[in-house]
């Protein structure tokens, strides 16, 4: 690992040309380092921006300088931060002045690593600042602020608090025989664990939301031959090109974007290309467009309005049926070819050619990602897969405390629960960073942009 | 080698409650014992009555303890040194220690006789400035009637160790004369108390189960008694200022418990017999320092020791400690080479601990001598290991005594199996004689055999089902002891249990342990992770001026031992782990 004492620097903002950029530096010579871009002697004032000239290489730049003594800082350390006019060569030299002055290029992630080292935030804040950073949609900044305001750190630490009070109690009973009695009973043990348990599970079970909010809801376009399924996928597509990515390992015959449609993310999948075939390759890829079906989240049905609805189409319908599911009649530019009484309530006219009622199918899916992710459950959701884990052993102990105690008639000792109790607890403090690796912490902060 | 003493009459002598063991000390004792220590023989040849605790817990919080006859137990060990090979007796006062530099050759005594050595252990117990308090009355003195040890403190002080002053304490002793056992307990205010028929003897050598000769007697103070506590409270050193050092919290004297538990009523009294010549009875859970005319108003206020007599009052005990993050792991002073301190003068309480560290440190001074490497006991292997590591990584606030739950690795730490954890340790190093040896070997020959057989042989379930032996012992209800009724040939030698327990606990609760074990191989990494001696922690930002000084006085021998110092937060811990490896890489690159 790298020096934690000495004095980093890093352009905060992205890459690029922008309307300002800012310059980080952080450790014991940021003073320094501000004194010497500005030309001055005099004490720096505290958390006050000043206005001055900065002198950076063979340049000299407009800038608002600020100071922020340590430990009130981001990092713990003194902080200076120089915002100047965005442009990357400006940026670059006062980078470049900086490091003359005795500072360091910064490593990614190494301004919140060293927060973390300060005690500033713990490694869930950490984490969840990198998850800012990289979020897309709403529902990612929302977890990502929660997480980052404490709420998920805050519902761990009360679940190890009754973890550690039963530890106590359970060991008083061990070392003090002489006073004849138990600091509490096998029962009331159970029920505290049966309670941990239950909200360790509920924290654990946002995984599957939070999962959702991570990697985006998986919508399918599915529909028979013909019906315009990909012209539906391609309009869709088309509207938030600038945003979207392309997944990796797709496979040939189904084709995915991940995007956020309306401020909901998505991987929008497309069955396209795929007919009812003889040919084996054809039936293998039925087969798959059927399991995509299967395992997605949202699947939104696109019917061909200018002709009747077939009885396969019925038969998709129906077992659509109790799912977060979205009709589409494609092809609304043509005369409706539905008989009445025989259409289907609720399908959404669009029309994929010219462009009409895709906005409104967008909103449409991006209400039925919001009804999967809904705001009945928990307020906190694990949206890290690291913390996922982590939740997931701590249940796994307090779960066989339960279970063992229970199965035993409350007659198993004291020392074994304890043993279950510890082994959760320690689960529970590797996900705050109470207890750590040091290869974990190289994991998460490589994952971070450099200038944070 | 040579052993000073101020009294050659008081070795071996227990000035507090005249038991050994009890729960964490029990498995103490029998660690000593794996590591060939006398005490565990000691309390078996001369207990009154033994006692497994926490019976009704599970296996590792069962605790033998068994009381003494205090005089037999004293001239027991005093013979056993007396007939030791190589150990002169000296009688006198150490008053300084002789140094050459900063190494230490040997004792200046203050009638002026010196003895030169290799290296010097020192004992003091409770001595070290000594000063008893009953009441308003104070005394210097080491133990009630012995004078304290003036010089050495005030040389230690110079020498420029942190001392500091702690606190402890003793019960009044009562006539058993005078007190009527009979009507007590038909009045139903005595409880009488029985040892474990049979009884568990502290030495895994002892072959025939110790008798027990005497019965203890329980009983529950009054709320008169309460009422004469607090009336008086303002006479008790402890509560008036005029006593400075801090005692222990887990064995409060009655005052304290008066004091702090208001809304209890009562508290637990046991009448403990001293010996079987002795007319002492040791009135265990009263620890008082109150005037002497205020104890015997409290006793006297209990039920059934209306017209008990009181031989002696309590007291309370002041004594110098010194910081024990002074120490090494092997106790050995890092001020002073050569030097260990061993027992309350590294801030302990109890005679088990003080037992454990002196034979540590009598170990660890040998092997230096010889230049052979030192001893040190892990947390994961024993009691011994957990204290000493407790000690020089944290240092004492109050007087230190050890609890099951100081051990990370509890399931593992038995009563049962304390030979199979050190005793080959012990032999490694020239500890265990050939007479413990072979009895060590052929007990775990036998634990092998009981475990083929266990595998091998197959018993009826209840469902009809045949089942091996062994998953029939997993089944909450089977015990070893079931087993070998129902015919099984398990072989066990006679005393003590020991080969059942193991055998059983092992298997009824493998799962736990070999989880627990997992749990212990990770966590050794960081202790195998060593910072140097010279190591700088001033300077390094992220570290608090506190928890650099901290660092500083202890001089964590591994990464796993600095994250157990007070203060030492995760991402402390992991700072310094990145500046090791940084170091250690610059070394190597």
């Amino acid at each position: 690992m790298f020096s934690t004492d000495d004095t980093i620097v890093a352009v905060a903002t992205a890459a690029g040309h922008s309307g300002v950029g800012l310059v980080r530096v952080s450790g014991p010579a940021a003073a320094a380092v501000g004194c010497g871009l500005a030309r001055r002697t005099a004490p720096w004032p505290a958390r006050r921006a000043v206005r001055t000239l900065v002198a950076a290489s063979d340049l000299t730049a407009d800038a608002l300088v600020t100071f922020f003594p340590g430990p009130a800082s981001y990092t713990g350390d003194d902080v200076l931060e120089v915002s100047a006019h965005g442009s990357p060569v400006i940026l670059a030299a006062i980078v470049r002045r900086a490091i003359e002055l005795g500072a360091r290029p910064a490593r990614p992630g190494e301004f919140t690593l060293r927060a973390f080292l300060r005690g500033k935030v713990d490694l869930v804040q950490a984490e969840a600042v990198r998850d800012l950073v990289a979020a897309v949609s709403p529902a990612q900044v929302r977890a990502a602020t929660a997480q980052l305001d404490g709420s998920l750190s805050a519902a761990l630490v009360e679940q190890a608090e009754a973890l550690r009070r039963l530890e106590t109690l359970l060991e008083a009973s061990m070392d003090f025989p002489d006073e004849g009695y138990r600091f509490i009973e096998p029962a009331e043990v159970h029920a505290a664990l049966a309670r941990v348990g239950e909200q360790m599970a509920r924290l654990v079970a946002t995984g599957g939301r939070g999962q959702l909010v991570r990697d985006g809801a998986r919508v399918v376009i599915a529909g028979v031959p013909n019906v315009g399924k990909s012209s539906v996928f391609n309009a869709l597509v088309g509207a938030d090109r600038a945003i979207v990515t392309p997944i990796a390992g797709t496979t040939r015959d189904i084709v995915s974007e991940r995007m956020v449609i309306d401020g909901a993310l998505v991987v929008l999948a497309d069955t396209a290309g795929l007919r009812d075939g003889v040919d084996r390759v054809e039936a293998e890829g039925v087969r798959r467009a059927s399991g995509a079906v299967e395992s997605a989240d949202v699947v939104v049905l696109v019917l061909d309005g200018s002709r009747e609805i077939l009885d396969e189409e019925r038969a998709l319908l129906r077992s659509l049926d109790g799912r977060p599911a979205i009709v589409a009649r494609n092809k609304a530019d043509l005369p409706c070819a539905w008989a009445a009484g025989d259409g289907v309530v609720g399908a959404l006219p669009v029309s994929a050619v010219a462009g009409d009622g895709v906005a409104a199918l967008g909103r449409a899916i991006a209400r039925a990602v919001a009804g999967l992710s809904g705001g009945d459950g928990e307020a906190v959701v694990v949206t890290n897969e690291r913390h996922r884990v982590l939740l997931a052993r701590a249940l796994a102990r307090v779960r066989h405390a339960a279970a063992e105690l229970g199965a035993s008639g409350h007659q198993l000792p004291e020392e074994f629960v304890v043993a279950d109790i510890r082994a959760g607890l320690a689960a529970l403090e590797e996900v705050t960073g109470r207890r750590t690796a040091d290869t974990l912490l190289d994991e998460i902060f490589a994952g971070f942009c450099i200038g944070k | 080698m040579g052993l000073c003493t101020l009294s050659t009459a008081t070795i071996g002598t227990m000035p507090c409650n005249p038991a050994v063991g009890g729960t964490a000390k029990g498995q103490l004792v029998r660690e000593i014992d794996a590591l060939g220590g006398l005490m565990g023989l000691a309390i078996d040849a001369t207990g009154i009555q033994f006692k497994v605790l926490n019976q009704s817990r599970g296996p590792a919080v069962w605790a033998p303890r068994a009381q003494a006859d205090k005089q037999r137990y004293a001239r027991w060990m005093a013979e056993r040194l007396a007939h030791a090979p190589g150990i002169t007796i000296v009688e006198g006062q150490v008053a300084r220690l002789m140094l050459n530099g900063q190494t230490v050759t040997g004792v200046l005594l203050v009638d002026g006789r010196t003895f030169r050595g290799k290296a010097v252990v020192v004992t003091t117990g409770t001595f070290l400035n000594g000063i008893i308090h009953v009441g308003d009355d104070r005394r210097p003195a080491g133990r009630v009637g012995e004078p304290p040890s003036v010089h050495l403190g005030e040389h230690l002080r110079a020498l420029g160790f942190t001392v500091g002053r702690l606190k402890t304490g003793t019960p009044p002793r009562l006539s058993r004369a005078s007190i009527d056992f009979d009507r007590a307990v038909s009045a139903g205010v005595f409880h009488v108390e029985h040892g474990d028929e049979p009884s568990v003897p502290l030495s895994f050598l002892t072959e025939d189960a110790p008798s027990n000769t005497v019965v203890c007697w329980k009983l529950h103070s009054s709320t008169e008694s309460h009422g004469a506590v607090r009336r008086h409270i303002a006479r008790s050193p402890l509560y008036n200022g005029q006593i400075q050092g801090i005692g222990p919290r887990y064995c409060p004297s009655f005052e304290d418990k008066v004091m702090r538990f208001p809304d209890r009523d009562r508290h637990l009294v046991h009448l403990e017999p001293e010996g079987l010549d002795v007319d002492e009875i040791y009135v265990n859970g009263m620890s008082m320092s109150l005037p002497e005319d205020v104890q015997r108003e409290v006793i006297a206020s209990l039920p059934g020791l209306e017209s008990a007599r009181v031989l002696r009052p309590g007291y309370a005990v002041e004594y110098d400690f010194v910081q024990p993050t002074e120490l090494r792991h092997t106790l050995e002073t890092r001020r002073i080479g050569r030097l260990f301190l061993a027992g309350q003068i590294n801030g302990t309480s109890g005679y088990e601990e003080a037992a454990g560290q002196g034979l540590l440190a009598g170990v660890n001074a040998a092997l230096a001598v010889e230049g052979r490497p030192a001893f040190v006991v892990g947390r994961h292997e024993g009691y011994l290991g957990v204290m000493v590591d407790d000690l020089v990584s944290r240092g004492c606030l109050e007087p230190y005594r050890l609890f099951t739950s100081r051990a990370e690795h509890r399931l593992h730490l038995r009563a049962d199996n304390a030979d199979l954890r050190l005793t080959e340790r012990g032999r490694e190093i020239g500890l265990v004689g050939d007479a413990r040896w072979d009895a060590f070997q052929a007990r775990r020959a036998r634990l092998t055999r009981n475990r083929d057989t266990l595998r091998r042989v197959s018993v009826m379930a209840p469902s009809g089902a045949r089942v091996t032996a062994e998953d029939a012992l997993k089944w909450q209800e089977v015990t070893a002891g079931t087993l070998l009724e129902g015919g099984i040939a398990l072989e066990h030698a006679a005393a003590g249990g020991f080969d059942l327990a193991t055998l059983q606990t092992e298997i009824k609760y493998g799962g736990y342990l070999r989880r627990q074990d997992a749990e212990m191989r990770r966590a050794l990494h960081a202790e195998f992770q060593r910072i140097p001696d010279d190591f700088v922690y001033r300077g390094l930002s992220g570290l608090s001026a506190e928890l650099v000084q901290r660092l500083e006085e202890v001089r964590p021998e591994s990464l796993g031992q600095a994250s157990r110092i007070p203060g030492m937060t995760p991402a402390a811990t992991v700072l310094l782990n990145a500046v090791l490896s940084r170091k250690s890489a610059e070394k190597t690159g």
